[in-house]
């Protein structure tokens, strides 16, 4: 059974494209580009997996994923971002709120990697 | 389709040649058969035609040699059924020699033969009719004619005729039975020899076209082969194909992840840079304007591209700085000389119009590895003054 992949993220290009490597790899994948969207998406479909981005017009992505987590708890999370933290910071801050950050200069591939690794221990577990 | 038709070429001409050569053999064992049946036939008329004419030719003699003893008994008995069967035994003997010149027209020294047989037996008629007639007359007068008769010599003369003939005939036979002997040696070894012929060519087409099968067999399953590992090769190579598009398309995904990555930063650190307040400048070792932020372009009026390539001097100046009269700012080129921060300096900001701000400039080195290739100046302002000499302060931020 396939995969929901849910994206999250105000740009077009990383939405296309992130849609086009996961579905390439056999996951069914969601894109939207708010929050608004996000929440109707999860709504109506619960998602396997989220990537979301961290600034976007109307909420900003680790207020989202609170709100997500609410719902559904133990869905991963990959905080995929443009914002570079500095290791200290992910390891005390935006490690505790998401599953896994990546910064938007990671691979794809290595992005595709840990989506693969994240939905094989969601199923596992 | 080439080995193929190559194939079915070769044999052709063979198998249609064979095929020839058995109708040949076929054609001449039936005429020669043919030839023997008629043959065979004709004997069998002549033979039989033969051993009808021996039997006549006895039978001749047979009958005579009764005629004579009937005649004689006649003669002594006087009985009637002795003349009578004395009569009929001439009468058959005539009967037989005429059958047996009848056969041997064709045959004139026969046919001469027989005609001296028919003058004696005529004789021997002729005496059965004058001892008929002179029997009436007494014993005495058949006596006289009976010692004048050459019964003996006749009956001599028509036995060797006879005998001749018969001797002639079975030499005819005994000819015409080694020819017939040797006529069917011929035909046996023509129809044996045929046959044996027949057989090989039959055997020979066998062959041929066994052999043709065979080599289509390992044709056909060398094409197969060959067809199989064209597919696997195909297969194979295909596989490579997808491999390699997957990969392609997995690299194409990646640069272009990479380039809007890269891309992202850019835009994202010009948004940083163009939303600080503070007049930023990127300059080069020689001071003139390589960048600059959103706030300098409001504060001069100008375009990027009427700053970007002049000296940093055309919009900053230095006051009391030693050797600023050529336009160019010492403490500035000092600075990213020596490679040391340039802190809290009193400058003054020219726009297009000519104002005058005064303001107080900071200068950090840019460093590129181990070498200052530049310098980013950042410009806080103070008070404005007029471009005439006046000022004025301004708390206004770009």
């Amino acid at each position: 059974m396939k995969n929901n992949i849910l994206v999250i993220d105000d740009e077009a290009q990383i939405r296309m494209l992130l849609s086009e490597a996961l579905t390439a790899k056999g996951y069914r994948v969601a894109a939207v580009q708010s929050g608004h969207e996000a929440r109707r998406q999860v709504q109506d479909t619960p998602p396997d997996l989220i990537i979301c981005d961290l600034q976007m017009e109307d909420t900003d992505g680790l207020a989202l994923i609170q709100e997500i987590k609410k719902k559904l708890p133990d869905v991963p999370v990959i905080l995929l971002t443009g914002v570079i933290f500095d290791q200290q910071t992910v390891e005390n801050t935006i490690q505790k709120l998401v599953t896994l950050y990546l910064d938007k200069t990671t691979p794809l591939r290595e992005v595709i990697e840990a989506v693969h690794r994240l939905c094989s221990q969601s199923k596992a577990a | 389709m080439k080995l193929k038709f190559e194939s079915k070429q070769t044999i052709e001409k063979p198998v249609i040649f064979l095929l020839l050569l058995v109708l040949g053999l076929f054609a001449v064992l039936s005429y020669s058969s043919f030839l023997y049946s008629r043959e065979s036939r004709s004997t069998s008329d002549w033979v039989n035609q033969t051993h009808a004419l021996i039997s006549e030719a006895d039978a001749i003699v047979s009958s005579l040699h009764a005629g004579e003893a009937l005649l004689k008994s006649f003669l002594i008995t006087g009985d009637e059924r002795d003349r009578a069967g004395s009569r009929m035994a001439y009468a058959d003997a005539a009967e037989h020699l005429d059958l047996a010149r009848a056969m041997t027209r064709d045959d004139p020294p026969r046919h001469d033969s027989l005609a001296k047989v028919a003058s004696l037996l005529e004789k021997r008629v002729e005496f059965f009719q004058k001892t008929v007639r002179a029997l009436p007359a007494g014993a005495d007068e058949v006596r006289k004619l009976m010692k004048t008769d050459s019964a003996d010599t006749d009956q001599l003369e028509i036995q060797k005729v006879v005998e001749a003939l018969k001797v002639h005939e079975m030499g005819l036979l005994q000819e015409r039975d080694k020819k017939s002997y040797l006529q069917a040696q011929r035909l046996k070894w023509i129809i044996g020899t045929g046959v044996v012929l027949q057989l090989l060519t039959l055997g020979f087409m066998l062959y041929l076209v066994f052999n043709e099968l065979s080599t289509r067999r390992h044709a056909a399953m060398a094409l197969t082969d060959a067809n199989q590992k064209l597919e696997q090769t195909v297969q194979e190579r295909t596989s490579q194909l997808v491999d390699a598009n997957k990969k392609l398309a997995d690299e194409i995904l990646e640069q272009k992840w990479s380039n809007q990555a890269l891309e992202h930063q850019l835009r994202y650190n010009q948004l940083i840079i163009n939303s600080i307040g503070d007049l930023v400048l990127v300059a080069s070792r020689a001071s003139n304007i390589l960048r600059v932020n959103t706030a300098v372009l409001n504060y001069t009026g100008m375009e990027s591209h009427e700053l970007v390539a002049g000296p940093v001097s055309r919009i900053l100046q230095i006051p009391n700085d030693a050797g600023a009269a050529d336009g160019n700012l010492p403490a500035i080129a000092a600075a990213l000389r020596d490679g040391r921060d340039l802190l809290h300096k009193p400058a003054l900001l020219r726009n297009r119009e000519g104002t005058q701000s005064r303001a107080e400039l900071n200068v950090f080195p840019l460093r590129d590895g181990d070498k200052v290739v530049g310098g980013v100046i950042i410009i806080q302002l103070g008070e404005k003054e007029a471009p005439h000499g006046g000022s004025e302060l301004t708390n206004s931020k770009v």
